[in-house]
C-alpha cells in the first residue's frame, strides 16, 4: 500500500506488541502490594494447642520429619512438647489429614516464611500434660488424648481399666462414690487438666503386682501385671 | 588444516533437570562428535524411598523433577495399585477423573515452559515472555485446586487426597479458553515465521531408526515418527475413555519436535476439557489400609515421555524396592547423533530440544590448547544461538523485497 508490504508474521507480533503495550502490567506489585493466595492454598501449618491432643500422630507421618515430639516424665514434670519446624516443612497437609481432632494442626495461608537471620524462630512449640503409668512412672498417653478417646468411646472404655479411672478421675469421681454409668455417658468431659492428674510425683514402684491392673499404667507394665496373675 | 578441540559443556549442564557433562568434539565451527557423561546428581532418591512408608512416598519422588511433579507421583501410586489389583478396580470413579485433569495440565505447564526456553535459546525472547505469561493462568489453577503452584501433593493410593470442587470447574475451562488464542499464536508463529523455519528446520534431525535404537520416549521420539505413547499404549486413569489423538510427525528435527508439542497442548486442553464436562460425582478415596507382599509397575506419559517406577513390597509399610526410570534419561543419549553434524550454535537448542531445564550453574570452557583458554558461561552459550538467529533473520530480509 505504501510500499512496504509487511508479511503477516509481522502484523501478527505487531498487534500483540500494541495490545501489551496498552494494557495493564501482567506481573503484580508483589512486595509493596499484599498478595492473597487461593482459598485452600496450603501454608505455613499451626498447631491449635485447644483441639491438639498431644498425640503425636503428626509428626509419624511427617514425610520430612518436620514435626518431632518429646516426652520428659522426670523431676516432677511429666509433659510431651511438639515442635513443628517450618524451615524442614514441605506444607503437604499430611499431618493436618491424620490429625485425630482434625484441628489440632491446620495449614495456614501464610506462604512468606522467610527469614534472614533467626532461623530458630521457624519453629512453634506446645506442650501438652502427660499421664504417667502408676507403676514405672512412664509416659501413658498425654491428658488430652485420654479425654478424648474417653470421650469418644463413652461408654464403651469401661472395657479398659485405665480409660475407665482415668474417666473417673476425670469426672472427679471413684469407685467409692458409686458412679452411675448414664451420668458418665455422653458427659463433657472438661479439658481442663485436675490439680494431681500427671503433675504427681509417681514413685517407682517396681515389678508390677496382679492389683495393678486395676490402675492407670502403661501397656508393658499392664502386660507384666497380667503374666504375673 | 583440520583442528579438533574439545567444548566441554558442564559437569553441571542443566539443559536437563540432571546436570550432565557434554564434551563436544569440534572442528572450526562444526561438531564431530560428543561424549555424554551424566550421574552428577545422584541424590539417593531410591534408597531414601525404602525409609519412608508408602503414603510418604509420593511426596518424595514429586521432587525428583520439579516440573514432572504430577508424572512421578502418578506412576509410583501406579505401581502401587498394581500390587493391589489395578488401579481400575480400586480407585473410585471420580479420583480417576481427577488424576487425569492434574496430570494434562501439568503436561500443559510443561510444554509451554520448554517452549518460552527454547524460544529464548535461538534469540526469541518475546516468545519466552509470552510462552510463561500463558502458563501462569495455569499455575494459578494449581494453586487454586491443589493448593500448591508446583508440588500438588494430590496423588494417594487408592485415591486423591483433594477434591476439584464444583465451583472450580468453571474457572478451570475460563482458563483453557483463554489459553486457546495463545495456542494459536504460537502455533500460527510456527507455520509460517520464516526465521524460525530457518533455524530450526534440519537442525539435530533423529531419523525414525535412530529414535528407535536409542529407545527414545515422549514428544522427541514422536516427533521422529514412532508411533508410541504410554497413554493410549497402556492406559491408566481415564485416557481411554476419551476422545483425543497421538501427535505424530515424521521429520525428527527440532521443528518437528517444537511442532509435536505445540500440538499435544491442543490435545491437552481437549482432554481437560472433557474429563470436566463428564467428570461423576462420588468419592475420592479407596483408604487402602495394608499394602501385599508382592511387586508392581506404574508407566506414565510424562511431558518428556514414559516414566517408570517399580516397587517391591514384603507386607511392610515401607518399599523394599523402589526403581523410578525418568524419561529423560533414554532421551539424552540422543545427543549423540543429533548434536554430530551441527554447529555449535546449533548445540544449545539440540541439547535442549529433548525438554531440558536451564539454570543457571552451568560454565562452558571453548579449550584450544593449555595455556589458550577461555572460559564461557551459560549465557555466553545462549548469546553463541541467538546471533545466528539474528543473522539467518538478516539474512532472509536482505532477500525480501522491500
Amino acid at each position: 500500500m505504501f510500499g512496504i508490504r509487511i508479511p503477516y508474521p509481522k502484523l501478527r507480533e505487531l498487534k500483540e506488541a500494541l495490545t501489551s503495550l496498552f494494557s495493564k502490567p501482567y506481573t503484580t506489585r508483589f512486595p509493596y502490594k499484599e498478595h492473597k493466595p487461593y482459598e485452600r492454598f496450603r501454608g505455613r501449618p499451626y498447631f491449635y494447642e485447644e483441639d491438639c491432643t498431644g498425640c503425636a500422630a503428626c509428626a509419624q507421618v511427617c514425610p520430612t520429619g518436620a514435626i518431632e515430639f518429646t516426652d520428659q516424665a522426670k523431676g516432677g514434670i511429666a509433659k510431651r512438647t511438639l515442635t513443628i519446624h517450618w524451615d524442614i516443612c514441605i506444607f503437604c497437609g499430611l499431618c493436618q489429614a491424620s490429625c485425630l481432632t482434625g484441628k489440632g494442626i491446620m495449614l495456614s495461608r501464610e506462604f512468606d516464611l522467610a527469614v534472614t537471620e533467626n532461623r530458630e524462630a521457624l519453629r512453634q512449640a506446645i506442650e501438652k500434660e502427660l499421664v504417667l503409668c502408676e507403676c514405672c512412672g512412664e509416659p501413658v498417653a498425654p491428658y488430652d488424648q485420654f479425654v478424648w478417646v474417653a470421650a469418644k468411646l463413652g461408654p464403651l472404655c469401661f472395657s479398659n481399666s485405665s480409660l475407665l479411672l482415668f474417666y473417673l478421675k476425670a469426672l472427679n469421681l471413684s469407685f467409692q462414690q458409686g458412679p452411675p454409668p448414664s451420668a458418665c455417658a455422653g458427659a463433657g468431659l472438661s479439658r481442663q487438666c485436675p490439680v494431681g492428674i500427671g503433675l504427681k510425683p509417681v514413685p517407682t514402684v517396681s515389678e508390677p503386682q496382679r492389683a495393678d491392673r486395676i490402675k492407670i499404667i502403661c501397656p508393658s507394665c499392664r502386660r507384666q501385671a497380667v503374666l504375673k496373675s | 588444516m583440520s583442528h579438533r578441540v574439545i567444548v566441554p559443556i558442564g559437569p553441571y549442564h542443566p539443559l536437563q533437570e540432571e546436570p550432565e557433562f557434554f564434551q563436544l568434539y569440534v572442528d572450526g565451527e562444526n561438531v564431530v562428535d560428543i561424549d555424554i557423561i551424566i550421574g552428577y546428581n545422584h541424590r539417593g532418591i531410591e534408597k531414601l524411598s525404602e525409609s519412608k512408608h508408602f503414603d510418604q512416598v509420593p511426596y518424595l519422588v514429586e521432587r525428583i523433577c520439579g516440573i514432572c511433579s504430577s508424572s512421578h507421583p502418578y506412576a509410583y501410586v501406579l505401581a502401587m495399585e498394581d500390587i493391589l489389583g489395578g488401579e481400575i478396580n480400586i480407585v473410585p470413579e471420580r479420583a480417576l477423573y481427577i488424576r487425569t485433569i492434574i496430570d494434562e495440565l501439568q503436561r500443559i505447564h510443561s510444554h509451554l515452559l520448554w517452549l518460552g526456553l527454547a524460544g529464548h535459546f535461538i534469540g526469541y525472547n518475546t516468545v519466552w515472555m509470552w510462552a510463561w505469561k500463558y502458563r501462569e493462568p495455569v499455575l494459578d489453577m494449581f494453586e487454586m485446586t491443589t493448593g500448591n503452584r508446583n508440588n500438588y501433593a494430590m496423588y494417594k493410593i487408592g485415591g486423591v487426597r483433594r477434591d476439584i470442587k464444583d465451583e472450580d470447574i468453571p474457572a478451570l475451562k475460563k482458563m483453557l479458553d483463554e489459553l486457546a488464542p495463545a495456542l494459536d499464536l504460537f502455533r500460527g508463529a510456527l507455520s509460517d515465521d520464516p526465521v524460525i523455519k530457518a533455524r530450526l528446520k534440519g537442525v539435530g534431525t533423529l531419523t525414525k531408526q535412530q529414535a528407535i535404537d536409542f529407545c527414545l520416549v515422549g514428544p522427541t521420539a514422536r516427533a521422529s515418527g514412532v508411533n508410541i505413547d504410554v497413554r493410549r499404549d497402556e492406559p491408566y486413569g481415564v485416557f481411554d475413555r476419551l476422545d483425543w489423538n497421538v501427535i505424530i510427525e515424521i521429520d525428527g528435527d527440532i521443528y518437528a519436535k517444537t511442532m509435536c508439542r505445540v500440538l499435544e497442548l491442543y490435545e491437552s486442553a481437549s482432554i481437560i476439557r472433557q474429563c470436566l464436562d463428564k467428570i461423576p460425582k462420588g468419592e475420592i478415596d479407596a483408604n487402602i489400609k495394608d499394602i501385599p507382599a508382592g511387586n508392581g509397575i506404574g508407566r506414565v506419559e510424562a511431558p518428556r515421555g514414559e516414566c517408570f517406577h517399580y516397587v517391591l513390597s514384603d507386607g511392610t509399610n515401607r518399599p523394599v524396592r523402589h526403581k523410578i526410570r525418568a524419561p529423560s534419561f533414554m532421551n539424552v543419549a540422543s545427543n549423540k547423533v543429533s548434536c554430530v553434524g551441527g554447529t555449535i550454535s546449533d548445540a544449545t537448542i539440540t541439547l535442549a530440544a529433548v525438554d531440558p531445564c536451564y539454570c543457571c550453574t552451568e560454565r562452558v570452557a571453548v579449550l584450544s590448547g593449555p595455556e589458550d583458554k577461555k572460559i564461557m558461561n551459560g549465557w555466553d552459550l545462549i548469546k553463541l544461538s541467538q546471533e545466528k538467529t539474528e543473522k539467518l533473520k538478516r539474512e532472509l530480509s536482505d532477500g525480501r523485497p522491500q
